[in-house]
């Protein structure tokens, strides 16, 4: 049935208020948008999950079965005169074990944080691969540039959204893992003793994230499709992996750090304060080419948004 | 009153493009219609005036404003964009939403202006489904919804009749005209002259990226005095008339055409209407033509479009 409305249209008479963080509307909206895609979620995001439970169950049955090697009594069928000496050993093997699940454990987390960042990688490219080149395909970047927005607003809203799930991936699983050794532990000795992991997990997973968050990013403000982008995100991370190691093999060690992977590994190992003497990239090389990458990918995203303005 | 929009030589080229040249013009306010055929640079000039993009050269003020990405001026201007623009996964409420909440407005706020903005365009009962299940009608009202939502004192609207089915059509141009009517500047592009002609007398023809004319209708008509204006009358005596017009200065042709039946109407060609029209008044009050009708036959919108462009 038809409706006419001929009422007046009512004025805003109050008063608009300025967001500090003016990319808050956008980056809430693209998160409620993108955590519908359920589908996309199960499949992404249910091997962390699943790995993060059973690796929370053997770093607590870890603890559990030191706790009760350390439980049984030292003293049980011995003569008079060894008991002084087995009560020295038992100390000794009793601190000796505890540190060594600490380290075990320890070491364990940051094996896992480097595993997860393969599914950082993956959410991150499937959740922001469309972020630029699906709006400037459909012609939504009109609507938001008739706004009072800036162009950084609209990146760093966008930048929110790919980094939230790469954040899901990177960050969760080892803090839940710590959260579990942190119970298991007798008397907190997990986090007595190795506290540091915690926030070392969390600077390298915010380093992981923001890394691959604007490669994800950069592909997606060159291509034209978001098929194109997630081809160029997996395309650019074999294709220097490969390069890196020909020229590293053929010209220089040096060239070893043109892969980001391999770059990220070396970053990662040196922030959870583990040096891997097999990394085939040092850390000085990494975090250089690292920063340059940062650097080139977000003066490339910039010149590409201020591009936006010419496209019809 | 100072003026709305102030262009000066403004010109924007796409590379070796030329969207639009050398536009030199001022518009006062109120409802006015861009018209010009497919690649006029129509949708250009919106963009500059929208502050999508900038000049190439010269310069374009908006409500006293340089428009490029300035924050100010998008608080009271409404943009709806030629392109479909809206995200298939979003609801149509949530899009008009995020784009109140990035104009600056509180969530509630936000929300009931969405709602309302939706329902101005008949989209309530399917504002909260996806976008993707929208027709092309539909995510053009969902467009225009956005425009209006934060009631701008300057509404930019691109082809905002495209895709709508005629009822729409009629809301669209009745939202238009009351949105004119209660204070803001609203101005459109359109292919459909009729549908200009039908909101507003206030025109501003471009071709090629340059201006051809600007101003209320019947002004800009008067303008064209190379092609006389063609007058159309009934009359019971025609012959006789026909041979009393013929005498007059400013008529340049008279001709009688078949009507309906055995009926005859003259067709005629005058200079100045004005002056013919002043003196057909005296002639119809002397003498008994019996004159029944009389109309303007090429002082439409088309007509005029017609002389200009071709």
């Amino acid at each position: 049935m038809a409706e006419t409305h001929l009422e007046v249209y009512r004025r805003f008479e109050g008063t608009l208020h300025e967001h500090r963080l003016r990319a808050w509307p956008i980056w809430t909206t693209g998160l409620r948008t993108a955590l519908k895609q359920r589908r996309a979620l199960l499949l992404l995001y249910l091997p962390p999950v699943i790995a993060t439970v059973i690796f929370s169950f053997v770093v607590y049955l870890g603890f559990m079965a030191s706790e009760q090697l350390e439980r049984e009594s030292p003293f049980e069928g011995l003569g008079e005169g060894d008991i002084q000496e087995r009560l020295a050993s038992g100390v000794v093997m009793g601190v000796v074990s505890g540190g060594l699940k600490m380290l075990e454990v320890t070491r364990q987390i940051i094996e896992f944080n480097k595993a997860m960042g393969f599914f950082a990688l993956l959410a991150v490219a499937w959740f922001g691969s469309g972020l630029f080149c699906e709006d400037r395909k459909a012609g939504a970047h009109q609507l938001y540039f008739a706004r009072p927005i800036t162009r950084l607003d609209y990146f760093l809203g966008k930048f929110g959204v790919a980094a939230f799930f790469g954040l899901c991936a990177m960050l969760v699983p080892p803090l839940v893992i710590c959260l579990v050794a942190s119970i298991s532990s007798p008397e907190w000795a997990f986090l007595k003793e190795e506290w540091d992991v915690i926030p070392r997990a969390i600077a390298l997973a915010f380093l992981w994230t923001t890394v691959v968050t604007l490669l994800v990013l950069l592909a997606s403000s060159l291509a034209a499709r978001r098929s194109f982008a997630l081809i160029g995100v997996f395309g650019f991370f074999m294709l220097s992996g490969a390069m890196s190691q020909a020229l590293g093999h053929l010209v220089s060690r040096r060239f070893f750090a043109l892969s980001l992977g391999d770059d990220l590994n070396t970053l990662g190992s040196q922030i959870l304060g583990r040096s891997d003497a097999g990394l085939p990239v040092s850390p000085g090389e990494a975090w250089v080419a690292v920063s340059v990458f940062v650097a080139f990918a977000l003066v490339v995203i910039a010149a590409r948004l201020r591009r936006l303005e010419v496209v019809a | 009153m100072s003026a709305v929009l102030v262009a000066e030589q403004l010109g924007r080229y796409y590379g070796q493009v030329v969207g639009l040249n050398d536009l030199t013009t001022e518009i006062a306010g109120g409802v006015v219609g861009l018209v010009g055929p497919n690649g006029a640079g129509k949708s250009t000039l919106l963009r500059l005036i929208a502050g999508e993009i900038r000049p190439s050269r010269g310069s374009v003020r908006v409500l006293g404003h340089e428009p490029f990405a300035n924050r100010e001026l998008f608080r009271v201007l409404g943009f709806c964009p030629q392109q479909d623009a809206l995200y298939e996964d979003m609801t149509g409420f949530d899009i008009v939403r995020l784009l109140l909440r990035l104009g600056g407005f509180a969530p509630a706020e936000a929300k009931a202006r969405a709602e309302r903005a939706l329902e101005r365009l008949s989209l309530t009962a399917r504002m909260h489904d996806k976008v993707r299940t929208y027709s092309k009608g539909m995510r053009q009202r969902v467009r225009i919804a956005q425009a209006i939502a934060h009631d701008p004192r300057l509404l930019v609207l691109d082809e905002p009749m495209t895709g709508l089915d005629p009822l729409g059509r009629r809301e669209v141009l009745e939202l238009l005209r009351e949105l004119g009517s209660s204070g803001t500047h609203v101005l459109f592009s359109s292919h459909i002259l009729y549908e200009v002609e039908h909101l507003t007398a206030e025109i501003v023809l471009i071709h090629r990226g340059r201006l051809l004319a600007k101003g209320a209708l019947p002004e800009v008509r008067a303008l064209l005095s190379k092609h006389p204006r063609r007058v159309e009358l009934s009359a019971r005596r025609p012959r006789e008339l026909a041979r009393a017009l013929i005498e007059w200065p400013e008529v340049v042709s008279v001709r009688v055409q078949p009507g309906a039946g055995a009926e005859e109407h003259l067709a005629l060609e005058t200079r100045d209407v004005g002056a013919f029209y002043r003196r057909l008044t005296g002639l119809a009050a002397r003498e008994r033509f019996g004159i029944s009708s009389l109309c303007s036959a090429d002082a439409s919108l088309e007509a005029v479009f017609d002389y200009l462009v071709t």
